[in-house]
């Protein structure tokens, strides 16, 4: 199906790299915001469209938490809870999302909108504890702007403003004083400086 | 050439190879560095960490260049940290220690930090007694941890990887060896991690799971009880089991084994390293399709017929009535009236004696080792002739060495030569594919050529063309005819060549080129080019004389015959037209009449029938009588039958009550191949021994055993009716002979013709085939035995570091390559082309409209699979169609279709591939239930092609 559906961009891919291999990422990506996640069916069609063994592409999928090999919530949560994260209140920040949401690690809420997870180091260490929305960054979580942010998650649900699920695309933000997400620019290379808040 | 560098390891000064690991270069001198994933076999990478060592190396003078001195000796700067040995090359000068405190500290805490999540379940665990992480943890590891054992990380106890083999994931260290071996050596990219951090695993997505045929090697090279076979899993304890040196017979590959044994059960079947044949791999048919050995069906006594039953009866009886039998036909009729056929997996004892019996004492050459269907492939005499020169190893091929594989699919026929040709390209040897359809060593070839259907023969004239065109007859060095008629035969334009054959002609010149330019050639050639008859070989072997690449090692033909010992049989004359040594039929008569034989008689030098000719002769009522040995042709040639109930005497020899021992007189019970001494002789013409490892059940006995039984009864009881009647009768002339004593100095109780019988061992036979079969002079039981005298890469005191405890090192033989007789001065060969005698795709009769391409597959109806894990690998019986052709057929995949030729009709399952070339059927050739011989109509067939249930609308 994704190769009638997106054929021209498979077609860029493909010939975008020397290697098939080297189209695995933007391939996986492509496959996650067509399908939500990245079930087996699925990981088996990504790998027949690259002409790869499955085996590789599935290492692939399990390797990184940028894809998720089960379906999600509306809003996949990924909180880093590695050291520098940790030493800045990743815990806290996971203990108030399981909290309101009143599920538990890999778990999704009974109306489907959030799936909360832990994950190793998102490589924003500068701005710790930072969590992962739908693969969007946002930088200096607090455990009192959880409640916030999952209001301004909720509303954007219902407006059908939801992130995708393709990291090729994914912003930056902070949470305002209120939780509410608030875009940043993202400077390649640099960890970005929170903004001054609109309030 | 690498240059050679030195360096000091523990203060030893060693010489090595540039581009040698220090794993290895220590391994020279005696030093162990312990490792789990590292292997010699396969890239470093590092991994488990478990090969930490310090080193340092010699600090130069920026000024100078030159190395600092103090006191006279270079300064040697210690690298900050410790090295993996493994992914470390030497460099010159270079200082290395293995065992300071500072590295034993680290080696201890790998161990520790590995046995953190190890379940320490040794006592039931497979690999326990070989098992290099027990023996790591004994010599280097500490003797207690400071980790909570609690806290280990708990999986499923195994899952499936495949059918075949479990994965234990407490067990799992993570080195990534077999990952590495299934993509690297089996190019089968199967295995692969999923997960990370202390979830980490072996997953297997392929489609069967695990869907290599090389899966079993990952457990022998798994350094811990991670990876288990469920053939073995539970069996036996290691330490139990007592290994004995064999081989597979199933393929011409030849692979060395050792059957482990338990008491008289076969526990399991392991490589045995022969550098020169298997490098230290086998295939999983060699591994698990041995359990026909032990089968509960297993024929345990003579039998004979009495009425419609066969009925135990002793060796005694058996004997006196085959001979009663087969003495009153060949008086009645002639011993031409006597026939038999002989299986390729027979040893070249039995083989031999099997085609005295009948020369000698029946005087025909009625013989075959061929079941007689109509696509039978002709006996591939070339592939001896200009075979590969002796000293050749597919496994050290490398950079300067083309192969050209045409016609053939190694994966199926010869699988560890698949990983061998892998190898060798990895090593920059180049590699040529000619074949009708993508088999799986397209993905290793350097250049894949797809020819259409029965043109083979075309492409190797059109190389032929552009090699004499490059370098004229330059390389010709062995004396040859028939060179004008060949260039006869390739003048005609090249465009006619690859309209033909529909190979372009840059790539038939490539081809050629690389061929031509190497240092090094070998045409290896299978199933699917002998079909197209010996106009092909011949060719093949007048490209080999011509690029001058025959007669010296790692050049000249390898033919892919089908089974274990096909090479032998040939090799002992187990063919109508020649004998042993491919010796002409009156030369070898004369052979025999100078070694104290009768005169040979008329029937004795006359060309004899063919299996072929066996059955018409039958029915025809000029064959009389059959001694069928280890073959079944009930099975696999349907249309045998009426001639098997037809035969007035019919004698077969067989591990089983087969089809066609149910239909026989007299039922011989053989012993298997891992009961008794024989030899066999592979696709290179390497001729290796087994050995018994458990006693055969009941009565059986070896094959040769009962030839001579056989010989000696029918011979007992001429002599003995001779001296009643004491009339001077045509047979007795004949007969009369002097008596001899047999090569092993054994007294014989019978007056006979010929070398007498009374052999008591299959070494005494072996012997006289030394003494008497061209090619074969020398081979003796003892130098059979002997073995390299080196390994290939060193070797390190405890050797279950590179086997992981179960691969074994070949310390009982690795068997001895005769020369070709392009080796030999003074052989001349012709060039003259043979006719074609194939039909191209295109044309023909229109009722049947498809070619048949025939398949031959690794797990098919062999009757030696019985009992084995594989069967459940053995397809459905099926044909292959173009996507194209199915369409117009109204043929889905899965339908059931009628393929019909003149000679009869399958119904099979449709498979569609656009793998098989338009116009073209593709079907393996030996499925239970469905014989392929039962449409064949030559070695090329046509069919029509029908869906059951008339067409779809």
């Amino acid at each position: 199906m994704l190769r009638e559906k997106y054929a021209s961009e498979i077609d860029t891919l493909r010939s975008r790299f020397a290697h098939r291999r080297s189209a695995v990422l933007p391939m996986l990506y492509l496959a996650q915001d067509e399908y939500g996640s990245l079930g087996e069916e699925v990981v088996r069609e990504v790998a027949d469209v690259l002409d790869l063994p499955p085996t590789d592409i599935f290492e692939v999928v399990g390797f990184y938490t940028l894809f998720y090999d089960r379906p999600v919530g509306t809003w996949m949560i990924q909180v880093c809870d590695d050291a520098p994260c940790c030493y800045c209140g990743a815990e806290e920040v996971m203990a108030a999302l399981k909290e309101q949401l009143g599920i538990c690690e890999n778990e999704t809420t009974e109306d489907g909108m959030f799936t909360i997870q832990r994950v190793k180091c998102l490589a924003a260490c500068g701005n710790a504890p930072a969590i992962q929305v739908n693969l969007a960054y946002l930088y200096d979580v607090t455990p009192e702007k959880i409640d916030g942010m999952l209001r301004d998650l909720r509303s954007r649900a219902e407006r059908g403003e939801t992130f995708r699920l393709s990291g090729r695309d994914a912003d930056d933000y902070t949470l305002a004083p209120d939780g509410s997400l608030q875009r940043i620019e993202r400077r390649l290379g640099k960890t970005p400086e929170p903004q001054p808040s609109a309030a | 050439m690498a240059e050679d560098i030195t360096l000091i390891i523990d203060g030893v000064k060693l010489t090595v190879p540039e581009g040698t690991n220090v794993v290895d270069a220590a391994r020279t001198v005696g030093i162990e560095i312990p490792v789990f994933c590292y292997h010699p076999r396969l890239r470093s990478v590092g991994m488990c960490r478990m090969c930490m060592v310090a080193v340092g190396i010699p600090r130069i003078d920026r000024d100078t260049g030159q190395c600092l001195l103090e006191n006279n000796r270079p300064v040697i700067s210690m690298f900050p940290r410790l090295q993996t040995a493994c992914t470390t090359l030497v460099s010159p000068g270079m200082v290395v220690m293995t065992s300071t405190d500072e590295v034993k500290r680290a080696q201890r805490g790998i161990l520790e930090f590995l046995l953190t999540s190890h379940p320490l379940d040794c006592p039931v665990c497979d690999k326990g007694g070989e098992c290099p992480l027990q023996n790591l943890t004994m010599g280097w590891g500490p003797g207690t941890s400071r980790f909570e054992y609690h806290n280990k990380m708990h999986f499923e106890k195994p899952v499936p990887l495949g059918d075949l083999i479990l994965l234990d994931r407490e067990r799992c260290i993570l080195c990534g060896r077999c990952v590495r071996f299934q993509d690297e050596l089996a190019d089968d990219p199967v295995l692969g991690f999923d997960l990370r951090g202390r979830d980490w695993h072996i997953i297997s997505k392929s489609d069967p799971p695990f869907d290599s045929k090389f899966s079993g090697n990952t457990t022998d090279i798994c350094p811990v009880g991670a990876l288990t076979t469920t053939d073995f899993r539970f069996r036996s304890r290691v330490w139990e089991l007592r290994s004995v040196p064999s081989l597979c017979i199933h393929c011409p590959v030849g692979c060395n084994v050792n059957l482990d044994m338990r008491h008289r059960e076969v526990m399991r079947v392991m490589p045995r390293e022969n550098l020169a044949v298997n490098d230290i791999w086998i295939c999983d048919k060699g591994r698990f399709g041995q359990h026909f050995v032990e089968s509960s069906e297993r024929l345990t006594t003579p039998l004979m017929r009495r009425g419609d039953q066969l009925v135990q009866v002793s060796w005694e009886q058996a004997f006196e009535t085959i001979a009663e039998r087969f003495v009153a036909i060949q008086r009645k009729h002639g011993g031409t009236a006597l026939a038999g056929i002989a299986g390729e997996r027979l040893s070249n004892e039995d083989l031999y004696l099997f085609q005295r019996l009948f020369r000698e004492v029946f005087g025909s050459n009625n013989l075959d080792h061929r079941i007689g269907t109509p696509g039978d492939l002709p006996d591939d005499d070339i592939g001896v002739m200009l075979g590969v020169g002796s000293g050749t190893s597919l496994v050290t091929l490398g950079k300067g060495t083309t192969v050209l594989v045409i016609g053939a699919n190694p994966e199926e026929e010869a699988p560890v030569y698949l990983l061998h040709l892998h190898q060798m390209v990895k090593h920059g040897g180049e590699l040529v594919v000619a074949n009708v359809r993508p088999t799986k060593l397209d993905h290793s070839a350097t250049l894949s050529l797809r020819y259409r259907p029965g043109t083979a023969t075309q492409l190797v004239r059109g190389l032929l063309r552009v090699v004499l065109e490059e370098a004229g007859t330059k390389h010709l060095s062995q004396k040859t005819t028939g060179l004008a008629e060949l260039r006869a035969a390739l003048n005609h334009p090249m465009a006619s060549v690859v309209s033909a054959t529909g190979v372009s002609e840059d790539d038939i010149r490539a081809a050629a080129h690389t061929f031509l330019q190497a240092e090094n050639a070998v045409i290896i050639y299978g199933a699917e080019a002998m079909a197209e008859g010996t106009a092909l070989s011949q060719d093949l072997g007048s490209l080999a004389l011509i690029a001058g690449k025959t007669g010296k090692a790692n050049n000249g033909l390898l033919a892919l015959l089908p089974w274990g010992n096909s090479r032998g049989v040939l090799d002992m004359g187990v063919r109508p037209d020649r004998g042993p040594g491919y010796a002409p039929l009156a030369s070898a008569a004369k052979e025999r009449e100078g070694a104290g034989g009768r005169k040979a008689a008329e029937g004795a030098v006359q060309r004899g029938l063919s299996a072929r000719e066996m059955w018409n002769g039958v029915v025809e009522g000029r064959i009389r009588g059959m001694y069928l040995m280890g073959i079944d042709p009930a099975s696999a040639y349907p249309a045998t039958r009426t001639a098997l109930e037809k035969v007035d005497f019919l004698v077969v020899q067989d591990m089983f009550l087969t089809p066609t021992a149910q239909m026989a007189d007299v039922v011989l019970p053989a012993a298997a191949f891992a009961e008794r001494e024989g030899t066999y002789t592979n696709a290179e013409r390497r001729v290796q021994r087994v050995r018994p490892a458990r006693p055969a059940p009941g009565d059986c006995r070896p094959d040769w055993a009962m030839v001579q039984g056989i010989a000696e009864a029918v011979l007992a009881l001429l002599k003995g009716t001779d001296e009643e009647q004491g009339t001077a009768k045509e047979p007795r002339k004949k007969l009369k002979g002097k008596k001899r004593e047999a090569p092993g100095g054994a007294e014989t109780a019978t007056e006979s013709p010929g070398p007498s019988w009374g052999y008591l061992t299959a070494s005494e036979v072996a012997s006289e085939i030394a003494e008497r079969v061209p090619g074969y002079q020398g081979i003796a039981y003892t130098r059979l035995a002997n073995a390299a005298s080196r390994g290939g890469w060193g070797r390190q005191p405890n050797e279950s570091f590179y086997y992981g405890g179960t691969c074994y090192r070949n310390s009982e033989g690795v068997g001895i390559q005769y020369p070709a007789p392009a080796e030999l001065s003074g052989a001349g060969f012709s060039l003259k082309p043979r006719e074609v005698e194939t039909t191209s795709a295109s044309g023909g009769d229109t009722r049947y409209p498809f070619l048949v391409v025939t398949q031959r597959l690794l797990y098919d109806g062999d009757p030696f699979l019985r009992d084995s894990q594989l069967l459940a690998h053995v397809p459905a019986p099926y044909v292959a169609i173009n996507p194209s052709d199915a369409r117009s057929l109204g043929v889905q995949a899965g339908d059931r279709v009628r393929v019909a030729s003149v000679a009869g009709v399958l119904e099979l399952a449709a498979r569609v591939s656009d793998e098989v070339p338009a116009g073209c059927v593709l079907i393996p050739s030996n499925l239970p239930g469905a014989p392929l011989s039962m449409v064949q109509t030559g070695l090329q067939t046509r069919v029509a092609v029908s869906k059951v249930g008339g067409r779809r609308e």
